[in-house]
């Protein structure tokens, strides 16, 4: 009895310190609370856990008589055991004691039409290399709002405007100010013929896109102005122009979509596509879309890639622990409840 | 139209409290019935509006806090024969607090959903942890009441309350790992809002740990437990979500 009510004290203490630590990583953020979590004094504390855990089987017979308790208990030792088994710090370990090259958590920048199999950490750091090549056949970006011009009168501060991006035909402002986009480029090049800046008509070098945008505006005076704008570039004027564009790039992204070839020595190429909340799975790694980026050479899709070791068992934890506490708080009392009703009823 | 609903919904939660302090209404369950009735219009008008389920910003999250009062105190009164004065008084009064948040604190703006949100969980997720929150605020109530009146009447009810609670407080937490694991490539991310959360599982974990220990000997220390949770609770649902003091992968309500 006294070892029951000792261990029972034990795990409201060590509950409670977690609570202590949880709430101090939490001040943390997630880098710094991630290495503070898999510190050797909290790996200890994890351990002692897992030793209560254990312990708790054999000194609770309740446990055993109250099966929903017990898959509660089995179900928190389940994802204690998974967690450490998956966790950065023994995948090190055991990489370090038999050998083996077994990338716990990293990240591959993949940039439009390249393929390697190099791994960094969020430093940029290289940390290994998977023994398979990622190849990123196309990335894309889905945007729930349109590109938009902003246009500016500099006679009248006022005349602020922003329109979404349309070919389809003129675009009318208050005080009779008429748009049109007149075309769009993937390559944006300006000659001058005549004095005059007219857009090339041969698009630039292949590989090296500049898009943009030939845009006219006619004022009600009927002095129209040639307007060129770039994507990429900083918003430019001619001093000679009444009105001044700038290009507005969407701002509210709905999906980022990368299209994965994995390539691996003498066997056919795997296709995938790995979107937010769309991971693959492949050779014990979880694929997922991290981030994106755009640099001088173009595109790049940033995939996370996560090695699974312990899932399992967490989830098998995750399963016991939800069906156990909804046994023990919902079932158990309403089978109780019914019961007594029916012994009621009977006795009446 | 929203906004009519939800000043429509404040007026009928105030009125059920104020039945219940100044004047004895019999009927004043057709006052909740009308306040949830209110302020579910307004969430699924909401729902129209922004074209996906309305639990994003915190605007939306207040909103469908105030449309579960109704439902949760008609439940407790039926299932756990919460009839109390206290208990009416503070559902309606706690509807009423919620619904001023959603019409004069918070923004009202819609925002897309990021791409991390589009996920079957995101429903299932926001709702059984939602749920969890209004049955573990009335739990708070009745110890809070319980500390000075019929503290072991009061004591019972709360068990009772926990109970039922920390099963959806669980599957909140079950549910956010999957989709982590799904969404970030992690099961558990040392996100601040994912300790948070973890922080609350845990105080009532220790409650129920106590209660097994000692039952109802030390009364008052179980209120005070239940009591701690809820703080913790408030500070998970607010104070990481509005301070700007926890930037995380979970900043999309705030």
């Amino acid at each position: 009895m006294k070892k029951r009510r000792w261990l029972l004290t034990a795990a409201i203490v060590l509950s409670f310190i977690w609570v202590i630590l949880s709430v101090y990583g939490a001040f943390l953020l997630n880098q710094q609370a991630s290495v503070f979590f898999q510190s050797i004094p909290l790996c200890l504390f994890w351990f002692l856990w897992v030793f209560f855990l254990f312990f708790s089987f054999f000194l609770f017979s309740k446990l055993w008589r109250q099966p929903f308790l017990l898959m509660i208990h089995l179900g928190v030792l389940f994802v204690f055991l998974g967690g450490i088994w998956g966790s950065p710090k023994l995948i090190t370990l055991c990489n370090r004691l038999f050998g083996r090259e077994v990338i716990s958590k990293g990240l591959i920048c993949l940039p439009l039409g390249e393929k390697h199999s190099r791994v960094y950490d969020s430093q940029g750091k290289e940390i290994g290399r998977l023994p398979f090549d990622l190849h990123l056949e196309n990335f894309d970006v889905f945007y729930y709002d349109n590109p938009s011009l902003i246009i500016q009168d500099k006679e009248s501060p006022d005349f602020l405007y922003m329109v979404p991006i349309q070919t389809s035909g003129p675009v009318y402002f208050d005080g009779g100010i008429e748009l049109e986009v007149l075309r769009q480029f993937q390559h944006l090049q300006i000659i001058f013929q005549d004095g005059r800046p007219v857009p090339a008509e041969e698009e630039g070098p292949p590989g090296q896109p500049d898009p943009g945008f030939e845009i006219k505006l006619r004022p009600p005076d009927g002095k129209e102005e040639y307007h060129y704008v770039w994507q990429r570039r900083a918003v430019h004027s001619l001093p000679k122009h009444r009105f001044r564009i700038q290009y507005q790039a969407p701002q509210w992204p709905r999906q980022y979509r990368s299209q994965i070839s994995i390539w691996q020595a003498d066997q056919q190429p795997i296709y995938c596509t790995i979107e937010v909340n769309r991971p693959f799975f492949y050779k014990g790694y979880l694929f997922y879309q991290s981030s994106w980026g755009q640099d001088e050479k173009g595109l790049y899709s940033v995939i996370g890639v996560v090695n699974n070791s312990g899932l399992t068992a967490v989830f098998f934890g995750y399963g016991l622990l939800a069906l156990g506490t909804a046994g023990q708080c919902w079932f158990r009392p309403l089978l109780s409840h019914i019961l007594k009703k029916k012994e009621r009823l009977y006795r009446n | 139209m929203l906004i009519a609903f939800i000043y429509a919904a404040m007026a009928f939660y105030g009125l059920s409290a104020a039945s219940e302090l100044f004047f004895r209404f019999k009927r004043r369950q057709i006052l909740f019935v009308f306040a949830f009735s209110f302020s579910a219009a307004a969430w699924f008008l909401r729902w129209v509006q922004v074209g996906h389920i309305p639990l994003q910003t915190m605007f939306e999250i207040f909103l469908a806090l105030g449309t579960l009062i109704g439902p949760m105190s008609f439940f407790c009164r039926k299932s756990l024969n919460m009839r109390d004065p206290l208990s009416i008084f503070a559902d309606g009064l706690l509807g009423l607090c919620l619904l001023f948040h959603v019409r004069f604190i918070f923004s009202e703006d819609p925002r897309p959903l990021p791409p991390a949100l589009q996920s079957w969980l995101f429903g299932p997720h926001v709702v059984v942890y939602m749920l969890a929150y209004v049955l573990l605020a009335k739990a708070a109530v009745q110890a809070a009441g319980g500390l000075s009146v019929a503290p072991l009447q009061r004591e019972k009810q709360t068990y009772k309350l926990v109970c039922l609670a920390f099963p959806l407080l669980t599957f909140g937490l079950i549910l956010g790992s999957v989709w982590g694991k799904i969404a970030w490539g992690d099961w558990w991310g040392w996100d601040p809002k994912e300790l948070w959360s973890l922080a609350c599982w845990l105080v009532y974990a220790a409650y129920f740990h106590w209660r097994a220990l000692w039952g109802t000997r030390f009364v008052k220390i179980n209120m005070w437990m239940v009591l701690l949770g809820f703080a913790a609770i408030l500070c998970t649902l607010l104070w990481v979500n509005l301070s700007g003091l926890f930037t995380g992968l979970h900043n999309y309500a705030g």
